[in-house]
């Protein structure tokens, strides 16, 4: 057990023995998962299995009892969400967190936030020549990362006026636009149509190999996960099912189980 | 290019109307038109911490209140001029902002919003009690401000100081909202988890909203002692935190050209019904109602439903001119 803590540890991202109580619930026993660089990993499980709670423990939204996260060779476990994400892992949420008052651009541009660093008040207040460029750039990063992910035509539509589908890609290009080195997505293909969720696939896909970003995929639809995943971590009651390439999971038995409600 | 030069025209325009509007008042008018500038800048401030970063701070008439009597204090008891004294009312409200802002920062809605309003009365009573310093419950004269001989003694002379603050002030909040700082702020306000993803440091923008609130109280305080001539702790009680408020809400929280419209509105109603001063509260609490019931968006939200312009990209096109 603890030589397989350290290999986890050593990992470009690794959890070493995560453990989350709500209460009397255990919502996360001993989660150890590695991923590694420019690896699209699935978590799968279902209702309920500890797939959100990972997330939130991993971005410190909610405390591990105990555990401990790696980043790089880094602890992150004491971390805020915010420095979380200005070390470069950026999540997405289940419910879409999209800000509705804003353009889908200007969504895209809180992302550029860890980027923007130079200006003061003093530059902002009086609109400055540093201010200036410094929001061009963060525009032309935000469109940019509209385009790759082909939505640029809606930058100026507001936010909350898109389809689900849309900001699921807003939110995705939010991500993008901040150079993260670890994308977690909650649930990106939930309630997008077949069309949406190929043309996700495809983004997803440019988004591992050409800008080397390692991703961890937590969903339900299991098509989508099984095609797009390099190697899937099955989770069950908030334990590490089982764990391998998408075919092995494809006849793991306590998995089948576990979704089919083998009774066993 | 040419529809930004149209643009500036227009600004000019609206610049020179504002500078000549004394040469058509009387005193009295003059007076109303002060107080609306004055409310405008102190509004501005719980729209920016109400509506823009969301936090339930009713705070805006406490700094009003710290402002008006530092500026007024400094004045009246070591007898320093005037333009000195304002900046001092938005300093010393600003160091009064942040620290109850570590408190605050605490505490979310129902009870950030009892603090803070514990908080101005807290301060009202101060005022009337700490007679040694703040001269009691009757208040007290303000000298008038002078510049280089020249005596702000009329509310025509004062309009002018009220014009040119608040315009700064109204300029350097719209560069700060249509910033990265604005949008930063509207990210907590819908979401401050995915603000907190988006690597926003949720605390700091926060203490900022805070800060930025407590300037503008601070110096429309400041302000507000030329406009009366006389301050007096009453000035800083319930009343105004519900006026306040009722100006953000029908205003539509989060915009800046509602909220002109609304502290035009709100300002001049009891003007017009001074007979029934008694029922001041009871109109403003059924202006809130209202409000809620039939347009919840406030002015802002009623110009998103019926105006033929797309106002939100009008509004929050933020982006078109640098690009």
């Amino acid at each position: 057990m603890e030589a397989s803590r350290n290999t986890h540890s050593s990992k470009f991202f690794g959890t070493d023995g995560i453990t989350v109580r709500f209460g009397g619930l255990t919502a996360l026993k001993d989660v150890s998962i590695g991923v590694g660089e420019n690896e699209i990993r699935g978590l799968i499980g279902p209702n309920g299995a500890g797939k959100t709670t990972f997330f939130n423990v991993v971005t410190s939204y909610i405390p591990a009892d105990s555990g401990d996260i790696f980043f790089q060779g880094e602890s992150i476990s004491h971390f805020k969400p915010n420095e979380i994400a200005e070390r470069g892992i950026i999540r997405t949420f289940q419910r879409r967190g999209i800000l509705p008052d804003l353009t889908a651009l200007e969504n895209v541009m809180t992302g550029c936030h860890r980027l923007m660093g130079d200006v003061r008040l003093w530059d902002i207040c009086f609109r400055s020549k540093r201010y200036k460029l410094e929001e061009a750039e963060a525009i032309r990063r935000a469109k940019e990362a509209l385009e790759s992910v082909g939505i640029l035509d809606i930058a100026e539509k507001g936010a909350e006026d898109l389809a689900f589908g849309q900001q699921t890609l807003v939110e995705i290009a939010r991500s993008l636009v901040s150079n993260p080195k670890l994308l977690l997505l909650d649930e990106p293909a939930a309630g997008l149509s077949p069309s949406e969720r190929e043309h996700l696939m495809g983004v997803l896909r440019m988004i591992a190999s050409e800008r080397g970003i390692s991703l961890i995929i937590a969903d339900h639809v299991m098509e989508f996960v099984m095609e797009i995943c390099d190697n899937l971590t099955v989770l069950n009651f908030g334990e590490v099912l089982a764990e391998g390439s998408p075919t092995h999971i494809r006849q793991h038995k306590g998995v089948l189980e576990a979704y089919l409600g083998g009774g066993g | 290019m040419k529809g930004s030069r149209s643009k500036y025209m227009i600004q000019a325009g609206f610049l020179i109307l504002l500078f000549c509007i004394p040469l058509v008042t009387n005193n009295y008018e003059q007076y109303i038109i002060n107080l609306i500038f004055v409310n405008f800048l102190v509004c501005l401030g719980l729209a920016i911490i109400l509506g823009f970063s969301g936090q339930f701070a009713f705070a805006s008439a406490g700094f009003l209140g710290v402002g008006a009597y530092t500026a007024g204090l400094f004045m009246v008891r070591l007898g320093i001029s005037y333009w000195p004294a304002l900046l001092l009312s938005g300093f010393v409200t600003l160091v009064i902002a942040v620290l109850l802002a570590t408190i605050g920062l605490r505490l979310r809605r129902y009870y950030l919003a009892i603090t803070t309003i514990s908080f101005t009365l807290c301060m009202r009573f101060f005022y009337v009690n700490a007679g040694k310093l703040t001269l009691g419950p009757s208040g007290f004269n303000i000298p008038h401000a002078t510049l280089f001989g020249f005596n702000f003694n009329t509310d025509h002379r004062v309009y002018y100081i009220v014009l040119v603050v608040v315009l700064l002030f109204s300029v350097l909040s719209w560069n700060i909202l249509r910033s990265k700082i604005g949008r930063a702020f509207m990210a907590i306000r819908d979401d401050e988890e995915a603000a907190a993803a988006a690597s926003i440091d949720v605390k700091k923008y926060k203490l900022l909203a805070f800060a930025i609130c407590g300037v503008l109280g601070g110096i429309a305080g400041g302000l507000y002692t030329q406009v009366l001539g006389r301050i007096t702790p009453d000035e800083f009680g319930m009343l105004p935190i519900l006026l306040h408020f009722v100006i953000v809400v029908l205003g539509g929280l989060g915009s800046f050209f509602g909220l002109m419209i609304a502290t035009i509105i709100v300002t001049i109603i009891p003007e017009l019904i001074r007979a029934f001063v008694e029922f001041q509260e009871l109109l403003y609490g059924a202006i809130i109602v209202l409000i809620i019931l039939v347009a919840p968006g406030g002015i802002y939200g009623l110009m998103l439903k019926y105006s033929p312009i797309r106002w939100r990209e009008k509004l929050h096109g933020s982006v078109e001119k640098y690009s």
